[in-house]
């Protein structure tokens, strides 16, 4: 690798360049407020959604992408903050708001109380270990008489849709804000460390333990709040609907193919996948393993730094994406 | 037979040796000397093509055999017995030594060399059913070394024989690395301990942070100040 | 509480430290002393448990037995980090910088959490670039790490940990795949890094440098310490001859002697 054709990867490569990232996003944030207005229920219905996936994988994104530790387990905090929700808000009969607040804490606890012997584990171990709990949360879900076993939560029924599509779309400007904090923050920097060497990162004063387990709580807080505007949206929540196990992966995958590890990246992913996804809802199940499955392997051959990755290279980066693509180079 | 050509040789981005220059005879037994580091074992990697050569050539009775990878220099006869023997560990004496013979043609003569392997080392006969990982350290280092054999190597070579083993062990090797060489072979003998490398070497070279600073017959090197120097800097 | 520190006093003081794993004593009853101010080598021949002292006392690894006091406070089975932000900072044999970042912000992680604790990200980077002046790779602060050369990253590696404010620096084997001209551009800088206040510990192969950097030598072989002094001393010692040239040579060259 030339020492000239290395361009500069700082922490935060939104975008090409910073100031055009910002205008572009503000830009987007605008026609997103917007849509609503035009009363189009389809587009509010599907993108509300979409933020949901967006969030989970900006959530991931500080565990897995800052801080290189895989979870797979992401989708048992979008449970828990849906579960908390529901029975908040049906069982004891809280306002939303609070409600929505405990969805956000609850996980952040637990991923705290688990982090300590969780994040002892590397590589493998921990993703099979993330995996585990997420699936013995939703079986517990599907199980406990007390959160309604497998018939689930039914929650009153809410205002019309634009409230939840601006309350999810709140949440998602809180993920990207609090990525973009993390990032330049000295937090950013021991999750980089950490994520690049741990070993070294420990001798130069890096608590590793603590921000592993800040990093992983702050996930689940914000995988939490989705779950938890999910439930309310959803009006009735099954265990299986909000622990559904593909979607660690998809959340992953998302993450990645936007940039794991920029502010904007896993966004970018979600909105890419999961609009690709919703266009294709009729063979669904077919499509979606096919182009899951191509998009790993665009990203594992050709783009290990996903788009993001990609975009702060430039030009060279994308002239040697496409030189591989052609010479099927792996 | 062998002829290095200003080598250079290393890892990824760290160069270890510099402008080396070294021959081996056909028949003869060299020595290379040289502290922790030198880059001994480097030098050995890059003739056997597991270290990248990053500059100079090598050459195998004048031909240019830089660019092969290892299965075809062992094929050439080439056979490196590397340092820490990494024998079969799962896997007998017996096994070990068959396949030491994987890259011959043919299986003619493999069970008469096996039975001459045997011979040279009588200690690994006792154990040729034995798993390799349950023998000694100074049996392990016998069976590397017949493993080695079964090549049929045109050029033996053997990274520091003495390591780890008690001064009896290392005496019986180097006696039997002896009649190894009086049978005819060729031998490039990588070595810490100088003194028994260079009293059974015919000539040797002194390595020292990866350049050859000296060289010559085995006997005179023995009494050169520079052996000093390379090793403990002063 | 820091202790009052002169020149000359014990800055780490170790004691009878032992590392076993299984039946192999990888450290075995070291003890010695690092004073303030000077240069001290640790060598050993393959094998001698200098990276296993070196875990030991940086707090990767933790003793079986014996102690090991820093600036006066017992840091014996202290974690890793507590004992960097402690003051004591070590650079890594294979360095590999932190990819993900540029080479200021590599530098910076040392300003952010090592002792001299900086809180504002921009006081590290500013601490970064006084660093990086000291060490001559001014110039490539905003490159990628990964993209410089061995020399260079080294220059890194040192620099992350200076950056940190240390009062005792361990450089392990930060020699290995430097030539000649490099090899003294590295005895200069570290000279002038000692100079500048920090106590260096220097864990190496390269036997030459060695004996050309160090006040003092300690050398180890099969986990215990066989011989203390200056580099003339050291070099003369016959159980360190026989450690790195072997038993027979060693017979030789002190029976010829008469000794």
């Amino acid at each position: 690798m030339g020492a000239n054709a290395s361009r500069r990867r700082s922490l935060l490569p939104p975008i090409t360049s910073r100031s055009l990232g910002w205008v572009l996003s503000v830009l987007v944030l605008i026609l997103l407020v917007a849509v609503p207005l035009n009363g189009d229920d389809y587009w509010v219905r599907v993108l509300t959604g979409i933020f949901a996936v967006a969030v989970m994988a900006e959530g991931w994104n500080i565990i897995g992408g800052f801080t290189g530790y895989a979870a797979f387990g992401q989708v048992g905090w979008f449970g828990l903050g849906a579960y908390t929700v529901g029975v908040a808000m049906s069982r004891w009969g809280w306002p939303f708001w609070p409600s929505l607040i405990a969805a956000g804490l609850l996980p952040a606890v637990v991923a705290a109380l688990i982090g300590v012997p969780i994040l002892r584990l590397r590589g493998h171990y921990f993703a099979i270990a993330t995996l585990a709990f997420g699936i013995a949360l939703g079986e517990l879900a599907n199980n406990l008489r007390y959160v309604g076993a497998s018939s689930g939560i039914s929650l009153p029924i809410g205002p019309p849709f634009a409230f939840f599509y601006y309350v999810m779309l709140a949440v998602l400007v809180l993920a990207v804000v609090a990525t973009w904090l993390i990032a330049r923050s000295r937090l950013g920097y021991a999750l980089v460390a950490i994520r690049e060497n741990e070993q070294a990162a420990a001798v130069l004063g890096v608590n590793t333990a603590l921000y592993k387990t800040a990093a992983f709580a702050i996930s689940a807080l914000l995988t939490g709040l989705a779950g938890g505007v999910q439930a309310y949206w959803s009006t009735s929540i099954y265990a299986p609907t909000v622990f559904d196990i593909t979607r660690n992966v998809d959340l992953i995958v998302m993450a990645l193919l936007g940039g794991a590890g920029t502010v904007l990246g896993p966004v970018v992913g979600a909105f890419l996948l999961d609009g690709l996804n919703e266009q294709l809802t009729g063979a669904f199940l077919q499509w979606h393993a096919v182009i899951f499955g191509a998009v790993v392997l665009l990203i594992v051959l050709f783009l290990p730094g996903g788009l993001g990755g990609l975009v702060a290279q430039g030009r060279t980066g994308v002239r040697n994406f496409l030189r591989d693509l052609k010479a099927f180079r792996v | 037979m062998l002829r290095t050509v200003d080598l250079g040789a290393g890892y990824r981005d760290v160069q270890v040796l510099w402008d080396v220059n070294i021959e081996v005879e056909t028949g003869e037994m060299v020595a290379i000397v040289g502290s922790n580091g030198a880059g001994k074992s480097t030098l050995l990697g890059a003739l056997s093509g597991l270290v990248e050569i990053k500059a100079g050539r090598f050459e195998l009775d004048g031909r240019d055999v830089t660019a092969l990878g290892s299965d075809r220099l062992v094929r050439l006869g080439i056979v490196h017995v590397p340092q820490g023997r990494h024998l079969f560990q799962g896997l007998t004496v017996r096994e070990n030594l068959l396949l030491g013979a994987y890259a011959r043609q043919g299986s003619d003569g493999i069970q008469e060399d096996l039975e001459r392997m045997l011979e040279l080392f009588p200690a690994l006969r006792r154990r040729v059913s034995s798993l390799a990982g349950k023998l000694s350290g100074g049996e392990q280092q016998m069976c590397a070394i017949a493993r080695g054999l079964m090549g049929r190597p045109r050029l033996l070579m053997i990274d520091e024989l003495s390591l780890g083993l008690a001064p009896v062990a290392v005496d019986a090797l180097m006696d039997a690395l002896a009649q190894v060489h009086a049978a005819g072979n060729t031998i490039l003998l990588v070595e810490q301990d100088v003194q028994i490398a260079l009293e059974h070497a015919q000539r040797g070279y002194i390595l020292d942070t990866g350049r050859v600073v000296l060289s010559g017959p085995a006997s005179e090197l023995l009494e050169r100040p520079e052996i000093r120097t390379a090793y403990l800097g002063l | 509480m820091e202790a009052q520190r002169r020149i000359g006093d014990p800055i780490l003081r170790v004691a009878h430290l032992r590392k076993s794993f299984g039946a192999l004593a990888a450290t075995d009853n070291v003890s010695f002393e690092l004073r303030e101010g000077e240069i001290l080598g640790l060598i050993g021949p393959n094998g001698a448990g200098k990276t296993t002292l070196v875990n030991l006392l940086t707090g990767v690894a933790e003793p079986d037995a014996g102690r090991v006091e820093f600036n006066g406070v017992d840091v014996t089975g202290w974690a890793p980090h507590r004992i960097g932000r402690a003051g004591m900072a070590r650079t890594f044999q294979v360095v590999r910088p932190f990819a993900g970042m540029s080479v200021r912000e590599n530098v910076a992680i040392g300003a952010l959490f090592g002792r001299g604790q900086r809180h504002s990200v921009a006081a590290a980077r500013a601490r970064a670039d006084e660093v990086l002046a000291q060490v001559d790779l001014a110039a490539l602060a905003d490159r990628s790490s990964s993209a410089l050369t061995l020399q260079d990253r080294k220059r890194l590696e040192l620099a992350k940990a200076i950056a940190a404010d240390p009062l005792v620096l361990l450089l392990d084997e930060v020699m290995a795949g430097l030539h000649a001209t490099e090899i003294d551009e590295a005895i200069d800088l570290v000279r002038r890094i000692n100079r500048g206040g920090v106590t260096i510990l220097v864990i190496e192969h390269v036997m030459r440098a060695i004996m050309r950097l160090c006040d003092r030598i300690v050398v180890l072989d099969a986990g215990r310490v066989i011989a203390e002094g200056t580099p003339q001393d050291v070099s003369a010692n016959p159980g360190v001859i026989k450690a790195y040239l072997g038993a027979r040579w060693a017979a030789r060259e002190l029976g010829a002697e008469g000794a």
